[in-house]
């Protein structure tokens, strides 16, 4: 074009209009790696409320104990430890007395006294409290005096103590003057002054609270436990990254000083990238398969008129079709462990008697029991997957398609998110589904045996039983576990429940996962099994 | 004027009122309440408890109806999730999201202009090509690639930019901000451009279209006879035809705006209300996905609105049209 030579606007001056705006703004640094007083740490899910009788989400619970205490808590070695009761005793089967930490503030400055106990008990227990599950097995409690309250459960409860961990005691004073007398619920209408505030006893007070962006904290100076106290991180700021890439690089970026979870992908790169580290544990989360012996016929199989999951012989052959070994080392990189029963090592009544698997890993025997079963051939079968819920939980489904497949079973994956996969398996239409246990604080095993594995009978007996397994064996044995004191008769029982469970495998037992985590080289933090990240318990070094 | 104003506001509401039976509809398929908000220790009795106390038992036609009535009192409920009134968690997020679209879209202009007039002007010249080989990358680059590919080099490797987050805010009434802090600025920076690009691909590629034609017309050659200088001719006479299909596009953009500002928004971590809608979705929260998609359609209709009414100001021959009709 004739004209061009006399033009202004010339290339120069774009770059430069692109350019200016990219750098003018970044001509300092980004303020890396706050003073070495300060802790942060991300998690894919932000805190969602602060008032931990409004919400049932594990994670936001486990969080919110780094701000307030339970009357006894889990100790580094999972047994509960006197936190604010400093001794209990156990008078009646079903009446234990607490005897209360004195001197004691919360931290809005009130001083901590039994009736706090009483009024964070009786709130969780309130008809609109979303939480009155946590505390269904205490029929009351009653104030002695100021630092003595006596619980009263519905017969006796073995693992009352291992439940107090998650009753984080409230501010009696501080929640009436703020009306946070009840828990909201999902259909209140209206949001609590609770839900944005909080003031607790523990380790850790609250200074801002801003949803999806961060929460901070800062040690409490007051707080009783000096043995704890010292050394510990002055701030801490938890950021939620949803984001798994995006986790990774504010990890390596220096942005963060810990993350939870660490991507399994970027498992290897955090290892070789010098100033960081991986920081491993064993879960106490088993990962089984869930088929259905319930109904008449399976849906989406091509086998009319009967349900092949209900002969032993078919729920062998597919527990034989699948190499759990090759699970833990292609799909998890080995950062599991071995399942051969559906409890892990890490909760209370796991037994030793329980190792090695109940059948080798045999795609040639499984063939032969299919054909003695009546299905030569094999048949169809739909598999359902949450996709993101458990570590590479799609990976391993797709693994266990190809390892069906080579025993002639024929399965259709559908993998839909957490909310969609669970609410769709609730309906107990499945034919087989994947699904974990055991991360919860009780960390006790007959949670899964009453919860998980009990003929459902409309009451928390098999309320979560979405396969509605039926075995009257385990149903006895899991309802005297419930009530049973003595631990070593009750340990007996919980080992005969699921050792039938590892027979009869209507749960096929896959891995157990691992807890990991991505930090930088000096921080000190134990990994846990339930996944919890103590903030007290982290230094850096 | 003010007769097309009217009608186009009728169809805003016909459009919103779509937009809800839309949504309601799909949310039968984004997961169960329910299922999300009981523990595992309740009953059937409790989680059927909880179900009629959320009206979920009712037929779908009751909840919409009741939806609609709430909404027109301005009740657009409680967040199943946080436990607070959706509209101000909504409210509270509307800022990172604005200013991360706001200027985005502002970079997108100040460059696509004057180099969709540059290639338009020497459409052979190197410089052309390299644009067009940039605008191609701008169309076909996934904005996630390009934002992970951004924190890795800026934040990573060269430790330049923050990889998350919004910095620190400051806060002006209900408003909070980004612009008047260095880490909120450093922070804003890449999640703009990353939006930004496709923008500047698109808008660049039109501008270039538009102007190529516009400099074979006769005014222009008439312009260039009387020995107007070349820049006066380009941005005054040609840019300023040119310019109202680049605002019709730009508003129709303000739609991908916001469904790329999601993926934007979920790979910096960014707090705007895309976020809020990929958490909302997971924990199938309902009152919250209905409020965001109501909200968005109510957007999008006024700011088509303003679009149009700015298409008319600027090109007077669409006003012959409107008018004959």
């Amino acid at each position: 074009m004739r004209v061009g030579g006399q033009m202004r606007i010339t290339a120069g001056s774009v770059v430069a209009w692109l350019g200016a705006a990219l750098i003018a703004v970044s001509l300092h640094g980004t303020g890396m790696a706050a003073d070495s007083g300060t802790f942060t740490y991300a998690f894919p899910a932000d805190i969602i409320s602060l008032d931990p009788q409004s919400t049932r989400t594990v994670y936001n619970t486990n969080f919110l104990a780094n701000i307030m205490e339970p009357l006894a808590r889990q100790g580094a070695d999972y047994q509960p430890e006197p936190a604010l009761a400093e001794r209990w005793d156990n008078p009646s089967p079903t009446v234990w007395r607490f005897f209360l930490r004195p001197d004691v503030k919360f931290h809005s400055g009130d001083p901590f006294t039994a009736d706090d106990v009483v009024f964070t008990i009786q709130r969780a227990k309130s008809p609109k409290s979303p939480t009155r599950g946590l505390v269904i097995n205490i029929k009351s409690v009653r104030k002695i005096d100021d630092r003595t309250v006596e619980l009263e459960t519905n017969g006796p409860d073995p693992t009352l103590l291992r439940e107090l961990p998650s009753i984080l005691i409230l501010d009696s004073k501080w929640a009436i003057e703020h009306n946070g007398a009840e828990p909201t619920n999902a259909a209140s209408k209206e949001e609590s002054y609770l839900t944005r505030h909080v003031s607790g006893t523990g380790p850790y007070r609250l200074v801002q609270y801003t949803p999806g962006v961060a929460t901070e904290l800062e040690a409490y100076p007051e707080w009783w436990d000096k043995a704890n106290a010292s050394g510990r991180m002055a701030r801490v700021v938890f950021r939620p990254i949803a984001s798994n890439p995006t986790r990774v690089a504010a990890l390596l970026s220096g942005e963060l000083d810990l993350i939870d979870p660490l991507p399994l992908d970027d498992v290897e790169r955090i290892r070789h990238t010098p100033g960081f580290k991986v920081i491993t544990g064993p879960s106490a989360r088993t990962i089984m398969l869930a088929l259905d012996t319930r109904n008449a016929e399976l849906t989406g199989s091509n086998i009319e008129g009967k349900n092949p999951f209900k002969d032993i012989r078919v729920r062998q052959a597919v527990y034989q079709a699948i190499n759990t070994d090759a699970l833990l080392d292609k799909i998890l990189d080995g950062l599991g462990s071995a399942a051969p029963a559906v409890i892990s090592p890490s909760i209370t009544g796991y037994d030793k008697r329980l190792a090695g698997r109940a059948l080798p890993y045999d795609p040639e025997a499984a063939r032969k029991l299919l054909a003695e079963a009546g299905y030569p051939k094999g048949f169809q079968l739909q598999l359902d997957c949450p996709a993101g819920r458990y570590i590479a939980d799609d990976k391993t489904c797709l693994a266990l398609v190809a390892m069906l497949a080579k025993v002639g079973l024929d399965a259709k994956v559908t993998s839909r998110t957490p909310a969609l996969h669970f609410a769709e398996v609730a309906k107990g239409k499945s034919n087989a589904f994947l699904m974990g246990y055991g991360t919860d604080l009780v960390l006790d095993g007959n949670l899964f045996l009453t919860e998980g594995a009990h003929t459902p009978d409309g009451t928390s007996f098999g309320a979560e039983n979405y396969s509605s397994y039926s075995n009257p064996k385990v149903d006895a044995l899991s309802e005297r576990a419930a009530t049973e004191l003595d631990p070593m008769k009750r340990q007996e029982l919980m080992f005969e429940a699921y050792d039938a469970l590892k027979q009869d495998l209507g749960f096929i037992p896959l891995y157990n996962e691992s807890v990991v985590w991505g930090a930088r080289s000096d921080i000190v933090a134990a990994p846990t099994v339930t996944d919890i990240l103590w903030l007290y318990r982290v230094r850096r070094q | 004027m003010l007769k097309f104003i009217a009608h186009r506001c009728l169809h805003g509401i016909v459009v919103l009122l779509g937009v809800s039976l839309v949504a309601f509809s799909l949310f039968r398929f984004v997961g169960d309440p329910v299922a999300m908000l009981a523990s595992n220790r309740d009953t059937p009795a409790d989680r059927a408890a909880l179900r009629s106390s959320l009206g979920l038992d009712e037929p779908i036609i009751v909840q919409f109806a009741r939806y609609l009535r709430n909404t027109a009192h301005g009740d657009f409920g409680i967040s199943y999730t946080y436990r607070s009134p959706v509209l101000p968690l909504i409210g509270e997020r509307v800022p990172a999201t604005a200013e991360m679209v706001t200027l985005s879209g502002l970079l997108a202009l100040m460059f696509a202009i004057p180099a969709g007039v540059y290639a338009a002007v020497r459409p052979t010249g190197l410089v052309s090509r390299g644009l067009a080989v940039v605008s191609l990358a701008g169309i076909s680059i996934p904005a996630f690639v390009l934002g992970i590919s951004l924190i890795t080099v800026f934040s990573v490797n060269w430790h330049l930019l923050p990889s998350f987050g919004r910095g620190q805010v400051v806060t002006l009434g209900w408003w909070t901000t980004g612009l008047l802090t260095p880490s909120g600025l450093e922070s804003l920076i890449m999640p703009a451009v990353t939006l930004g690009l496709f923008q500047v691909a698109l808008v660049m590629r039109l501008v270039a279209t538009v102007m190529r034609d516009i400099l074979q017309t006769d005014y222009v050659r008439f312009a260039r006879a009387r020995g107007l200088s070349p820049l006066r001719i380009y941005l005054r006479h040609a840019l300023k035809n040119a310019i109202s299909p680049v605002i019709a596009v730009t508003g129709i953009q303000v739609g991908s705006l916001m469904a790329f500002g999601v993926v934007t928004e979920t790979v910096f971590q960014w707090p705007g209300v895309g976020l809020l809608l990929v958490q909302a979705v997971q924990n199938a929260d309902i009152p919250l996905m209905a409020t965001y998609l109501m909200l968005a359609g109510l957007f999008f209709v006024i700011v088509n609105l303003i679009v149009d009414v700015l298409c008319l100001w600027v090109d007077p021959r669409l006003r012959l049209t409107t008018a004959g009709r």
